[in-house]
């Protein structure tokens, strides 16, 4: 899926299209379900149907009438055709909006086609995608301009082709109907010319008293752009003051560091090269924009055959995550704890390693703890060189001085781990930062506000009253992509444009420079962050020649041929941060520890960001809330985690609904019973709990609280745990939907798990499972079961598909499952539909524990379409619907189908997925957009499921007979092998024995599921291997 | 009523006539039919609300041809049944379908079986139809309002008679084998 | 008169029948009045009261049907793993319940059971409500009803044919053919009767309509002599079919490879249970019938015993057959086959299966004594738990078989909705629409075959000898 890379040729030539905010009569005509821009309301998509017949809900407005309101409008929505005038005009008119700001007329056809772009054909565009101001490369795949997915920059040093499951569902927000369209001052429509205006106004008084008043409340950023127009904007307000605010913060990384090592540094753990691996509380799996490149270092060491041996890990945590699935040994201990177990590491090391002796834990360790400590201080001690000690972002700064002292001792610096200056402007976006504002506002000192940080009001701690220092703020200006808490405290409010639609530039964890390149013109008239911080300096230059002007000097020769690379790139060469090797400040460090304290007893409050919606930027995104949650598989809530321990000491069941008091703050969650949970912690997980129109929950008309607000519990200054938390039944239950009810594979060999001692015994995969050893099958060609039926040749073609999972890398990241949905237009069904076990998801991550509740091991095992070549399903299909392809492909034809179901009932993996009712009806013209449209959209009463991304077999197979070759090997990717950060899926042809999956195919671990039936599937799997250290056995 | 007419195979613009006699007992007008045929009397017919022991001995029919339509229809309901398949999925469009053969006998035995017996049924219905020459709206006897009690509780005995005879003979032939009542009826034929 | 006696006395001569086939003295005349009495009297208050609960019924179905078309199957509780619910449930009930009609018509004719004639009408217009019912299902349950034409093998320029591995489409031959034959056969039967309803009538109007129906019959001796084979051989085919159509039932499960369907003892077993629920649902109509109808000279107890033991053979063939599929899954070895049945008694839907077993095992032993086969209130009750027992079962083995198969993570649980219910209960109403209509306006037992057992009971063996009146 390689077609030529071009920079985006409407914008790459000038100045961009000013955002057309223009004054409008009243917001009235904005509500949801009457858009302008929408044929007939929004949203009504997932939900408008069985619900309110089946349990009788409101009734739908307007149902009364026969057509729904708009249904006689003009459409004048973003259909594609309109977007593509649209990028005419911009072509045609760029040069004129440069110096003027006339209304783009949109009267021109799509006649002058930019470069390289075929209608039919799509466009890879490399940009950015940021999250907490860290950069990830990707390449947008953009039809006639309109991007329609997201996948891995593969030149980019993070990404390296992948991404997470959030870069993934980022388009999803960027067509959001519910996203901000009006700019408005109290309520009332403005436009962006008119906020100018009154920002220079103001000016004058603060170039009098040098900005004294004015401040800028910002996320975490590293763009040089953003940092220029600081610095330009400090020059001309000497006094104004800039904050950034994340509600999670990686501070405790930066003062860690800063204890260490005398100054901040950005910490990059080479885990490939570790043979042990301890993480403290340290999620360093889940595939985020700082941590995908951890993935695949970590999952290369999980091969048995890896010439260096398997890594082991070790992980210490009190909930449950992705990275203590993977772990070959956990231990559960509060986060409070985590620090004196750190502390006791140091001494146990101590004894051999002179630079860390003098640590003592302020509590001695009990049994069990002494022994895991004993063992792991052992084994890294064994390692020199080649040991890790990873800190995680919720733990103390102590924490990490101390886990970094002992990767210093350990020389791990150097080899292990790199320090870098950091990446990000802001290393204080936490307590620290925003202290200091909370202080004037409370002082009053605060006369102009400008908010660009995500929602404040609502990721603000319980414990400081956001909305009631704002209105003591005369001006508060607010720049965000909804209508959401903080627009609704503030006087100014300005639709923001997602990062997907403007110019910019951002840094990633080890400084590599990416330009953010705008993909698609700004849907809503969105206005960027520079721009917003631009309107207070004097001159109005566009952020697109603030870039070129800020990033000229690094062209070495010609700056405007060098730029074209650069953007079409996506990276921009050197501009890595050099590596630096911090000299350890022992002495300090000792000092510091021993001022460590014993943890308070009692039960222990865990705050951690969710994996799908993190501090809820993402709530909107019905992708994300659909996606099941990696670990517990909860869908569109969250829930207070339990240990079993604690569960039954309390009599708490799933969805028992809780009341959580901690100092005087109380909020209602639904119990959950987490195996593996530490029991003298609850987990809960922030973003949750907002009103809020979501488009597959139910009529978008009316927003619905999505989950429990966990935020009132936390406070500023221990944001992540307390102690001295109290649990109270209410008695009530709260539904959930969760996608797995079972837990245990009931003893059936499913998802196989090995230990390495094991596997170097009989590297066959366990006996059951081996055909050849089955009583009667003599060594049969392809390990195959005897059958009745004639053998099929499918030596005949060129190709022969199949594909093949390895569980040893395989982490449940579930970044595959987005991946799927935005590849395959796979439709979102709702909260409620998911509870009846109707999700349309193709990849079903299965998540198995086994061992004591207490502490179990977790098995992920992305279940989809097996591509049987004997496929049960389709010999019972009447009408011919689902048959097999002669490269061996199990096509499903939804022209023929007439949902008999019988297909479902008879695949022994339940893979099938039936449209129980019509998802897309409905859909606005922007969610349209999102659309891939070379994937047929289902319609009611038709089953789906995994196809091997064949659409993307046709592409390429006719790109390689144009070429006159045939499919190389690494040339042709499905969307969930693409995305895999830790490369577990492979997908190719079994004709050619060097392909990976052929070779994955006759790897002794492989295994099919349910081989007994004789499937024969084409997907197999390869037994999950674990290294635990024989001396914790 | 000239399609009742047609019915009968004649084309003869005058209706027949018929001599209808009614006996007390089934065997009384088995016996009755016996006689009647002794003395040479053509066509003959019994009604009665269910079918009379020695009845077609009586009247003089050999066997049945329903068994051999039945037998046909049978036949080619089989044979149709199979090659449609056959035709449909090894012949003219195969597919693999879940690696199974396209000509799969075992898979194509119900539906043989059931194409079988639905064209072996139907033949027999509408065989009978035909064999009987029902639906027939019209026929001579119902003149007699009497005579409807031949498929409630009364047997009779008709005798169809030759052009030109005004069937005095027969009349009296019946009341003298003890007929209880004894009428001619002329088919309408205007 | 001398026939009356006789009558009397044959039917009390046998010392081998407790109970006589027809009480009291009848001949042909009394016969036509008192079996068509029931059709032209004007319909009780009881009749029409039963007739509008029946009608609001078949209104319920109405509007489920509505609902589910326009919303989908979505208003159904269906969902993924549980792709057939009480849909197919309902189905396969309702084809069980028709195949006693055509058996108690079809074999026992050729086992020349005299006692059949009284009741084979009544059980063969069953059969053809029932199947109408059951053919409801098929049909609603596809995503797509308005293509449901693609399953049969209509030519077209696509060339595109129905599948024909798939028992599916064995289903859809057997149960078109069943209905079509069952409807033949029932009409055949009817023609002499219709006759004789025209005959008898009052009215000009009833005349011209049985008339038209009727198709000219008048009972003659050319046509019994092909009418008579015509049944025989009609008959000899129906024996068959209602066996093939349960098997092929079967078959949608056995052929699958799911564990709880994939057993070859299915055929039998569903055959013996079709027979076991027909019978159940043929006695809970026809106590209330011959009781309402005055028909109770002619179907006697002696029937109604019969019918009892019947119930009580296929109640222990059924019985057996749960215990060869518990057996045959220990036997297997199979993990996945162990794991059906213990969940079937431990699961989430052990209820059910309880009730499957008091009503299907328990229920029917009441009939070893003599007591309660002919006790009527004993054998209606029984008859009732039995029809619930029944469809008990095939949600057993349909939905606990789907809800918990083979890997544990796509394990789900199914709930009816209102929709499902509304639609099981308006089949219940359609169908006893139907059966009122048909007692109303058609005689509930075979006239014409009463009057020809009437006179076998009066001359056996029949001599042909005159019988001068007096």
């Amino acid at each position: 899926m390689t077609t030529p890379r071009f920079p985006l040729p409407v914008l790459g030539s000038s100045a961009p299209v000013e955002p057309q905010a223009v004054d409008l009569p009243d917001e009235a005509s904005f509500a949801p379900g009457r858009q302008p821009g929408s044929d007939h309301g929004y949203g009504r998509s997932y939900w408008r149907s069985v619900e309110e017949q089946l349990h009788g809900e409101a009734a739908l407005p307007h149902r009364d009438q026969e057509f729904p309101p708009g249904a006689f409008d003009v459409p004048k929505g973003f259909a594609r055709r309109d977007f593509l005038q649209l990028m005419g005009a911009s072509v045609a008119l760029a040069g004129l909006t440069a110096c003027t700001e006339k209304p783009v007329e949109r009267i021109l056809a799509y006649n002058k086609a930019p470069d390289g772009v075929v209608p039919g054909n799509p466009l890879h565009y490399a940009t950015a995608f940021v999250q907490d101001g860290l950069a990830l490369g990707v390449l947008a795949t953009s039809w006639e301009g309109r991007p329609v997915k997201v996948e891995g920059n593969p030149s980019h040093p993070i990404s390296r082709g992948t991404t997470g499951p959030h870069a993934q569902a980022e388009l999803a927000t960027l067509y959001d109907p519910f996203r901000a369209r009006v700019l408005k001052e109290r309520g009332a429509g403005r436009s962006w010319r008119g906020f100018r205006e009154s920002m220079r106004i103001r000016s004058a008084a603060w170039e009098k008293d040098g900005g004294a008043g004015l401040r800028f409340l910002s996320g975490p950023s590293s763009s040089l752009l953003v940092g220029s127009l600081r610095e330009a904007i400090a020059q001309r307000f000497p006094k104004a003051r800039f904050h950034a605010w994340s509600a999670t913060p990686r501070d405790s990384v930066y003062e860690g560091t800063a204890l260490a090592f005398g100054r901040a540094l950005e910490p990059h753990y080479v885990v490939e090269k570790a043979d042990v691996i301890l993480s403290l509380d340290a999620d360093f799996l889940e595939a985020r924009p700082d941590t995908v490149d951890q993935n695949l270092g970590f999952a290369n060491r999980r091969e048995p055959h890896h010439p260096k041996g398997m890594n082991r890990l070790y992980v210490v945590e009190p909930r449950f995550s992705i990275t203590g699935g993977m772990a070959d040994h956990r231990l559960r201990l509060r986060s409070a704890d985590i620090e004196a177990f750190t502390l006791a590491l140091a001494a146990e090391l101590g004894k051999s390693v002179p630079t860390l002796s003098g640590y003592r834990s302020p509590v001695p360790l009990d049994g069990e703890r002494a022994k895991f400590v004993a063992a792991v201080a052992k084994d890294l001690a064994g390692k020199r060189g080649a040991a890790l000690v990873i800190p995680g972002e919720r733990q103390t700064a102590l924490t990490h001085a101390v886990a970094q002292a002992i990767n210093a001792s350990l020389g791990a610096i150097g080899a292990t781990l790199t320090f870098t200056e950091p990446a990000v402007l802001d290393t204080a976006s936490g307590r620290a930062g925003w202290q200091a504002l909370v202080d004037d506002l409370r002082a009053g000192k605060v006369d102009t506000l400008v908010i660009t940080a995500w929602n404040p009001v609502f990721t603000t701690p319980g414990d400081v009253d956001l909305p009631g220092l704002l209105k003591r703020v005369p001006n508060a200006v607010y720049l965000g992509l909804h209508d959401d808490e903080t627009s609704r405290a503030v006087n100014w409010f300005l639709p923001a444009a997602h990062p997907f639609e403007s110019w910019g530039d951002a840094r990633s964890r080890d400084g590599a420079l990416s330009i953010v390149q705008p993909l698609i013109q700004p849907l809503f008239g969105g206005i960027s962050e520079a721009e917003v911080l631009g309107a207070f300096l004097t001159d109005d230059t566009k952020p697109y020649n603030r870039l070129k002007a800020l990033h000229a000097s690094r062209a070495k020769t010609d700056f405007d041929s060098e730029w074209e690379v650069w953007l079409a790139n996506g990276v921009v060469p050197g501009t890595a941060s050099p590596a630096v090797t911090p000299s350890l400040q022992t002495e300090k460090v000792r000092a510091a520890a021993a001022q460590a304290r014993p943890a308070p007893a009692g039960l222990e409050l865990d705050v951690v960001h969710d994996y799908k919606i993190l501090d809820g930027r993402y709530a909107l995104n019905s992708w994300l809330q659909e996606l099941p949650d990696p670990i517990t598989k909860v869908t569109w809530d969250n829930v207070a985690q339990f240990g079993p321990g604690m569960a039954k000491q309390l009599g708490l069941g799933n969805g028992d609904l809780v009341t959580l008091t901690v100092s005087g703050r109380s909020v209602q969650v639904p119990a959950w019973v987490q195996p593996g949970h530490a029991d003298d912690a609850v987990t809960v997980s922030i973003g949750y709990g907002r009103k809020q129109h979501t488009l597959g929950v139910k009529d978008a008309d009316e927003p619905v609280v999505v989950g429990h607000d966990v935020y009132p519990l936390r406070s500023a200054a221990s944001p992540w745990f307390l102690t001295g938390l109290e649990v109270k039944k209410t008695g009530r239950k709260y539904p959930i939907s969760t996608t797995q009810v079972t837990n245990v594979t009931e003893g059936r060999p499913i998802a196989l798990m090995q230990s390495l001692e094991e596997f170097e015994k009989h590297p066959e995969a366990p006996e059951q499972r081996s055909p050849e050893k089955l009583p009667g099958g003599k060594e049969l060609e392809g390990r195959l079961l005897p059958s009745v039926q004639p053998e099929v040749d499918y030596s005949k073609l060129p190709y022969k598909w199949a594909m093949a999972v390895d569980m040893s890398r395989c982490t449940g990241c579930s970044a595959c499952v987005v991946a799927c949905q935005a590849e395959n237009n796979i439709p979102v069904v709702g909260k409620y539909q998911v509870g009846r076990g109707r999700e349309m998801q193709w990849i079903r991550m299965d998540r198995y524990y086994s061992g004591p509740a207490e502490s179990p091991e977790m098995v992920s095992q992305p279940m989809f379409c097996q591509h049987c070549e004997t496929a049960p399903c389709e010999y019972v299909c009447p009408v011919n619907a689902t048959v097999h392809s002669d490269e061996g492909l199990n096509d499903m034809v939804y022209n023929r189908c007439i949902g008999t179901r019988y297909c479902s009932n008879n695949c022994p993996y339940k893979v099938r997925h039936f449209n129980y009712l019509h998802w897309t009806q409905d859909k606005s013209q922007v969610e349209k957009m999102l659309m891939n449209p070379d994937v047929t959209v289902r319609a009611r009463g038709v089953m789906e499921k995994c196809t091997y991304c064949v659409q993307r077999i046709e592409r390429t197979r006719i790109a390689s007979r144009i070429e006159n070759r045939t499919i190389g090997d690494t040339e042709l990717k499905t969307a969930c092998q693409q995305v895999c950060p830790t490369n577990a899926l492979t997908f190719g042809s079994l004709h050619d024995p060097k392909t990976q999956v052929s070779q994955r195919h006759a790897d002794p671990r492989r295994f099919d599921v349910l081989h007994e039936l004789n499937t024969r599937p084409r997907t197999v799997y390869l037994t999950k291997i674990k290294n635990p250290n024989p001396e914790l056995g | 009523m000239e399609h009742a007419a047609e019915h009968h195979g004649h084309a003869a613009p005058v209706g027949k006539t018929y001599v209808l006699a009614r006996f007390e007992t089934g065997e009384a007008l088995v016996d009755a039919c016996y006689k009647v045929r002794e003395k040479g009397f053509e066509s003959i017919d019994t009604h009665s609300p269910y079918p009379l022991h020695g009845g077609d001995e009586a009247l003089g029919l050999g066997r049945s041809r329903v068994p051999r339509i039945a037998l046909a229809g049978g036949l080619a309901g089989m044979f149709g049944g199979y090659l449609m398949m056959v035709y449909m999925n090894a012949w003219n469009w195969p597919i693999n379908v879940g690696g199974r053969p396209p000509h799969a006998p075992p898979s194509f035995i119900p539906i043989t079986f059931e194409t079988t017996v639905l064209l072996c049924s139907l033949s027999i219905f509408f065989g009978l139809l035909v064999l009987m020459r029902l639906p027939q709206p019209y026929h001579a006897a119902f003149e007699l309002e009497q005579f409807r009690s031949a498929v409630n509780d009364g047997f009779w005995l008709s005798v169809a008679l030759p052009p030109g005879s005004d069937g005095k003979d027969a009349a009296a032939l019946a009341s003298q084998l003890g007929a209880k009542e004894v009428s001619t009826v002329k088919e309408s034929v205007e | 008169m001398a026939a009356a006696e006789h009558a009397a006395a044959a039917s009390g001569a046998d010392a081998l029948d407790a109970y006589p086939l027809m009480v009291g003295k009848q001949d042909n005349t009394t016969l036509t009045g008192n079996l068509l009495a029931h059709v032209w009297a004007r319909p009780d208050k009881g009749w029409l009261l039963s007739f509008m609960i029946a009608l609001s019924g078949s209104g319920a179905l109405v509007l489920a049907i509505t609902v589910t078309l326009v919303e989908g199957i979505g208003a159904w509780g269906n969902n993924i793993p549980v792709g057939w619910a009480f849909d197919i449930t309902n189905f396969v009930w309702w084809i069980g319940i028709g195949h006693a009609g055509t058996l108690i018509s079809a074999i026992l004719f050729l086992f020349q059971q005299r006692w059949r004639t009284a009741i084979n009408r009544f059980s063969e217009a069953m059969t053809i409500f029932a199947v109408m019912c059951a053919g409801l299902f098929p049909l609603l349950h596809t995503g797509r009803p308005w293509f449901a034409y693609f399953m049969f093998p209509y030519p077209s320029t696509l060339e595109m044919w129905p599948q024909f591995k798939s028992p599916l489409i064995w289903d859809v031959f057997a149960v078109s053919t069943y209905f079509t034959v069952s409807v033949l056969f029932w009409y055949l039967g009817l023609i002499p009767d219709l006759a004789s309803l025209r005959d008898a009538s009052k009215s000009p109007i009833q005349r011209k309509l049985y008339g038209i129906f009727a198709l000219g019959w008048r009972g003659s001796g050319r046509h019994w002599h092909n009418y008579k084979v015509g049944y025989l051989l009609l008959a000899g085919l129906s024996t068959p079919l209602v066996v093939s159509v349960h098997t092929i039932v079967s078959f949608d499960f056995a052929v699958s490879l799911i564990p709880g369907w994939h057993t070859t003892i299915f055929p039998p077993y569903f055959v013996a249970g079709a027979v076991f629920s027909g019978f159940a649902m043929v006695m809970s109509w026809m106590v209330p019938a011959r009781h309402f109808l005055g028909l109770k000279h002619v179907i006697t107890m002696r029937h109604l015993e019969n019918m009892n033991k019947i119930i009580l053979a296929t109640g222990m063939l059924v019985s057996y057959g749960y215990l060869m599929e518990h057996f045959i899954a220990w036997y297997s070895g199979n993990q996945f086959e162990w794991f059906v049945f213990f969940n079937r008694a431990t699961g989430p839907y052990k209820g059910v299966y309880y009730l499957m077993l008091f009503c299907n095992v328990l229920v029917p032993q009441l009939f070893w004594f003599k007591y309660f086969r002919t006790s009527i209130p004993w054998m209606f009750i029984a008859s009732i738990f039995v029809n619930i027992g029944m469809w008990c079962e095939r949600f057993v083995i349909i939905v606990t078989s789907l809800h918990r198969d083979f890997l544990p993570a796509a394990w789900d649980m199914y709930y009816p909705t209102w929709v499902d219910i509304t639609l099981f209960l308006g089949t219940i109403g359609f169908f006893s629409t139907c059966f009122l209509l048909f007692l109303k306006f058609i005689p509930a037992v075979a006239v014409s075959e009463v009057k020809e057992l009437n006179e076998e009971l009066q001359h056996r063996p029949a001599p042909v000898t005159v019988v001068t009146g007096a």
